[in-house]
């Protein structure tokens, strides 16, 4: 949580900092050397406030995405009928790993190979469908949803945001 | 062969040996032409002399790619079908001659007349006064292409699908091995959609041509008029769902020539036939299911294609999270 916030503060400070790079600092220059240099500072500050915002976006993300392998994976182990199932003893093996395997690494990494993981959770609940109780189903579909609205809303998030 | 100079010195060459009644025989003009991202296209103007007088005709060609996003590639399909529908009403360049000898320009490729004109898009955009006589001749022509009479223009050539099922399993396999093989960023979303879809094939109600990727950018107006329909690389004989669901698609993402529950209706009362709901929902969201495929594959063609455009990943971009919310919507989650 602490992360998530210092992010959000990175940003909001770099985005600053491009405004007053930009408009303060460039407009008490008269070296059109120096107002080049300003003027590009300001840019690369707000390339890295988006930088910031989609890494703070990733790691959102991953959050939502790992409750959801969670999930699957703790559903699956507690519904003991499907203990010999080898679909079910596959994707719980699948999802625990890569939730092992991305702990710890860079956000933007942890992204994809998550995404990744729930893609072979969603095929492969897919694959148990019908061998699963009801409720039990329809919980696993409302975490995924979840999470992956959070996606899309990123993604939409991002194309309607003017370019730095 | 890529390079407009390497097709060029090529072309002239071929077609001096193919017309060597043509006098003075040259090839000029050569121009790529832009959009899609799958089969290389130009425009050129041949020249040559009858007597006293030259003579010149503008030509366009259309090749095979030399590596693909989209494959696979087949160029006869699309010169099969545009040269059998030819003077059935349908509105398609003339085509010249098909070319299988990849040892004329590097590829396949067949040559077609050049239609003047300009997109649809830009048509009505240029002059909305037309925009109503537009759509009507928008939804005619797809009508038409449905309509006719496959089985007597021979284009039996292109495949039938076997049952009423094939043909949308086919497309749906198509698309989800093109999202499997560009898997560099997975995408939930769309396995999600693949396991809906797979669930719900429709039965085909009806087996027509279908143009396969009949959109607003792939016809051609001159004078308030459709003169041409292009790009016809997805021709297939199947449901005509498959058109009919397609083109709303890009009305909603181009927005301002028509819209979806407009153009239904108007091809309703066209056809004469009422839209199974089901069908029509399982062709919209297998549309924007291929759309972000197109997105995937094109996404890697601006990265890591023969000429960087940094312009296409950030487009495709966009495509992509427009198609991936769609389906959501869809889906509703």
């Amino acid at each position: 949580m602490a992360i998530l916030m210092e992010n959000s503060m990175m940003k909001l400070m770099l985005e600053r900092e491009a405004v007053f790079m930009e408009r303060e600092v460039v407009s008490g220059l008269s070296d059109p050397v120096l107002i080049q240099k300003a003027r590009m500072s300001g840019r690369l500050m707000r390339l890295m406030a988006e930088w910031v915002e989609q890494r703070h976006q990733a790691m959102q993300e991953n959050e939502a995405m790992k409750q959801a392998l969670i999930k699957i994976v703790d559903v699956l182990q507690d519904e003991k009928s499907l203990s010999r199932n080898r679909v079910r003893n596959a994707l719980v093996r699948a999802c625990s790993a890569k939730l092992k395997k991305t702990a710890g690494a860079d956000p933007g990494i942890e992204n994809r190979d998550l995404r990744a993981a729930l893609c072979e959770g969603i095929e492969g609940l897919d694959a148990l469908e019908g061998l699963l109780p009801e409720d039990a189903a329809s919980l696993l579909k409302s975490e995924i949803h979840s999470a992956l609205r959070l996606q899309l809303d990123h993604g939409l998030a991002s194309i309607q945001r003017p370019p730095a | 062969m890529h390079q407009p100079s390497e097709i060029w010195i090529g072309l002239e060459r071929y077609l001096k040996a193919r017309f060597r009644e043509r006098k003075a025989l040259s090839v000029t003009s050569l121009e790529k032409l832009a959009g899609g991202i799958s089969y290389l296209t130009c425009s050129f103007e041949i020249k040559w002399q009858e007597g006293r007088r030259q003579v010149s005709e503008c030509l366009v060609l259309r090749m095979l790619p030399e590596v693909g996003h989209v494959p696979p590639y087949d160029i006869r399909p699309q010169y099969e079908a545009m040269k059998r529908v030819q003077g059935t009403g349908i509105p398609v360049p003339k085509m010249q001659w098909l070319e299988m000898d990849e040892s004329v320009l590097g590829r396949p490729f067949f040559v077609m007349e050049k239609i003047e004109g300009e997109s649809l898009m830009n048509a009505y955009r240029r002059d909305p006064g037309i925009r109503v006589q537009l759509q009507k001749e928008y939804v005619d022509c797809l009508k038409r292409i449905h309509e006719l009479d496959w089985k007597a223009l021979g284009l039996s050539v292109l495949g039938v699908p076997q049952n009423d099922l094939q043909y949308a399993e086919n497309d749906l396999g198509r698309w989800e091995g093109l999202i499997r093989k560009n898997d560099y960023s997975p995408q939930p979303v769309l396995s999600e959609a693949l396991v809906w879809l797979k669930r719900n094939i429709p039965k085909a109600g009806r087996t027509t041509l279908c143009h396969g990727d009949y959109y607003a950018h792939n016809v051609f107006c001159r004078d308030g008029h459709i003169v041409a329909i292009f790009d016809w690389e997805l021709v297939g004989i199947g449901d005509p769902m498959n058109d009919i669901a397609w083109t709303p698609m890009f009305m909603e993402i181009y927005p301002g020539f028509w819209n979806e529950a407009g153009f239904v209706k108007a091809y309703e009362e066209a056809s004469g036939m009422k839209l199974d709901d089901e069908s029509y929902f399982f062709w919209k969201l297998l549309g924007y299911y291929r759309y972000a495929a197109f997105a995937l594959a094109s996404f890697k063609d601006g990265l890591e294609g023969e000429e960087f455009d940094p312009v296409k990943p950030a487009a495709q971009s966009s495509m992509m999270a427009v198609a991936l919310d769609r389906i959501a919507r869809m889906l509703k989650f």
